[in-house]
């Protein structure tokens, strides 16, 4: 299963295209669907048979036992047709309605197939066609007379063109198709940029976090702690660049859901954190219960960089140890109820109630009222990042943060904030859309 | 007996200091650049024990798009006109799912996300020689 990120790209695409395709309805009188190729196959996008715009015909089809069904398939097998066709196509339906079948193409590749039509138009040789499907149909469905009768009946009603006024209508239909050529084209290009941008810093980061692992590591002359350290920094800050930086890509990415434990994921982050936290003398400790009997459907990279971004916050906002105490970041994990559930937990800068309560926290760009000084470092991203994420998942994510005791301590009022997250293990199927 | 392991990368930033403690560590690197040199060169590709593979390659479009894929490509004609059998290791700063889900369902032995620290790549080597 697929959906569309979290990028402002492609959901206002969608959003223009849908505009596009209701001017074009209201213009003609005509309903109108919308398929767009994803890895190669159709997906369909907007069709709304609820429409009042949709034919009597096809309504009346749709609410018999199979119908809808039959109707889904044809509607299909003729923007398949146009999919592999140079041209428009007139197409006629399972249940005789011609459409108009037209391939959208972006820097010529097909990148959408859009539909519009049933109706009926003048002539013989058209209408002779379009009787013969309309009797296939009664058969393929077991109608009896009265029914057939009815059939045939909201057939004839239907909206009638003659060739020319449908010659005018595919006259009007590109200029609906150069928007959506501009729409889609202006996305490609925000996308090859966003890319582009992200290969070229990654290729970077890999010389410099290579470079720093090698000091830190290998090179014998480094002996003294200030220059040992110093490489260790160069070497955190050029791992969380690339977390940053994959953050960009990621908000453009479609969702791609597949079954997988979560145990590695919550593994990766901790791998990836683990330095920075032993740097601030904080140890991150994982107990799973479970997690590997039962994988969950999750679209990995997604999933990965929201809890990246959460075991960061939690080393990030940690207190130093002091006073002989050992810190640590605690992340459990556990079944409960058709979900697996994570909770992580650190001691340190907590977040107000308020900001909890109002959902602030979880806002693009929100940086909490207690993180000062040396804590305020993020960008208010990770938290909204990680929150959307979730919710794409249709799981929850909850957050309490309260005071420990009366003690305020060098670096603060100390909290204990724990972040639960309730991950369903399946997702919820798609509905089919009528149309 | 050093473990010969072909990389096929152009990017000199990259590599150098990648292969460093590669060479350290026991492995014998050797290097090739473009998609030509690996079809020039099929025949240490069939001596290595491993193959890194760059997906990103400069004789052969962007990469940055499932169509135009080099290092897929190159995979591809390795096994279908080649028969290669040297485990290879994809190297790759695009992690989308379709494109691990594609190198999979052609058999690489690993995917690795560039940028990698090279202590993680060995590991990722050892463990795939292992298996």
């Amino acid at each position: 299963m697929s959906k569309p990120g979290l990028g402002i790209t492609r959901n206002h695409r969608q959003q223009a295209q849908k505009a596009l395709l209701d001017m074009f309805s209201s213009a003609t009188g005509l309903p109108i669907g919308l398929y767009e190729v994803e890895n190669g196959k159709l997906k369909g996008i907007f069709s709304d048979g609820s429409l009042d715009i949709f034919e009597s015909h096809c309504q009346y089809i749709q609410q018999i036992p199979g119908g809808k069904e039959l109707c889904q398939a044809d509607h299909c097998n003729r923007a398949e047709a146009a999919l592999n066709a140079s041209d428009e196509l007139l197409t006629l339906c399972h249940a005789g309605l011609y459409n108009q079948a037209v391939p959208i193409k972006v820097n010529g590749k097909t990148r959408a197939v859009v539909l519009y039509g049933e109706m009926q138009i003048e002539g013989e040789a058209y209408q002779t066609q379009s009787l013969e499907n309309h009797q296939q149909v009664i058969q393929k469905l077991g109608l009896g007379q009265e029914q057939a009768e009815k059939l045939r009946h909201l057939l004839l009603g239907a909206k009638k063109y003659s060739p020319e006024r449908l010659d005018e209508i595919k006259h009007f239909f590109p200029r609906v198709e150069e928007w959506f050529y501009i729409i889609m084209d202006e996305e490609d290009r925000l996308k090859s940029g966003v890319d582009r941008v992200t290969h070229d810093m990654q290729t970077r980061l890999q010389a410099i976090i290579a470079n720093a692992e090698n000091l830190v590591m290998e090179l014998p002359w480094i002996n003294t702690s200030e220059a040992q350290q110093m490489a260790r920094e160069v070497l955190f800050s050029a791992l969380a660049l690339d977390t940053l930086v994959q953050n960009l890509g990621h908000y453009l990415e479609d969702y791609h859901f597949h079954k997988r434990p979560i145990g590695p994921l919550i593994y990766e982050a901790k791998r990836v954190y683990e330095a920075e936290a032993a740097r601030r003398g904080i140890e991150i400790r994982i107990d799973l219960k479970e997690a590997r009997d039962h994988p969950l459907e999750i679209s990995r990279n997604h999933m990965q960089h929201a809890l990246n971004n959460l075991v960061h916050n939690a080393v990030k906002y940690s207190f130093r140890s002091g006073y002989g105490r050992q810190r640590f970041v605690k992340i459990d994990g556990y079944p409960q109820k058709g979900h697996y559930v994570i909770e992580i937990k650190n001691y340190g800068v907590g977040i107000l109630p308020e900001e909890i309560e109002s959902g602030a926290i979880f806002r693009d760009g929100y940086q909490g009222q207690l993180t000062q000084g040396e804590y305020r470092t993020g960008s208010g991203k990770g938290l909204s990042f990680a929150h959307q994420v979730i919710q794409q998942h249709h799981g929850t994510i909850e957050v309490e943060s309260r005071i420990l005791s009366d003690k305020i301590e060098p670096e603060g009022e100390p909290h204990l904030t724990r972040f639960t997250l309730h991950l369903p293990y399946h997702q919820p199927q798609e509905k089919p859309k009528d149309g | 007996m050093a473990k010969k392991i072909v990389w096929i990368e152009d990017d000199v930033d990259i590599i150098g200091p990648v292969v460093r403690p590669l060479e350290r560590a026991g492995f014998e690197i050797v290097r090739l650049r473009t998609a030509k040199e690996v079809f020039d060169n099929v025949a240490k590709l069939h001596e290595a024990d491993l193959i890194l593979l760059d997906m990103l390659l400069p004789d052969g479009g962007s990469g940055l798009e499932l169509g135009r894929y080099t290092g897929l490509d190159i995979f591809k004609e390795l096994l279908q006109n080649h028969a290669l059998k040297t485990p290879v290791v994809a190297l790759t700063v695009v992690a989308r799912e379709e494109i691990r889900k594609n190198l999979r369902d052609l058999g690489v032995a690993d995917i690795v996300r560039k940028p990698v620290r090279p202590s993680e790549l060995k590991e990722r080597i050892e463990q795939v020689l292992k298996d």
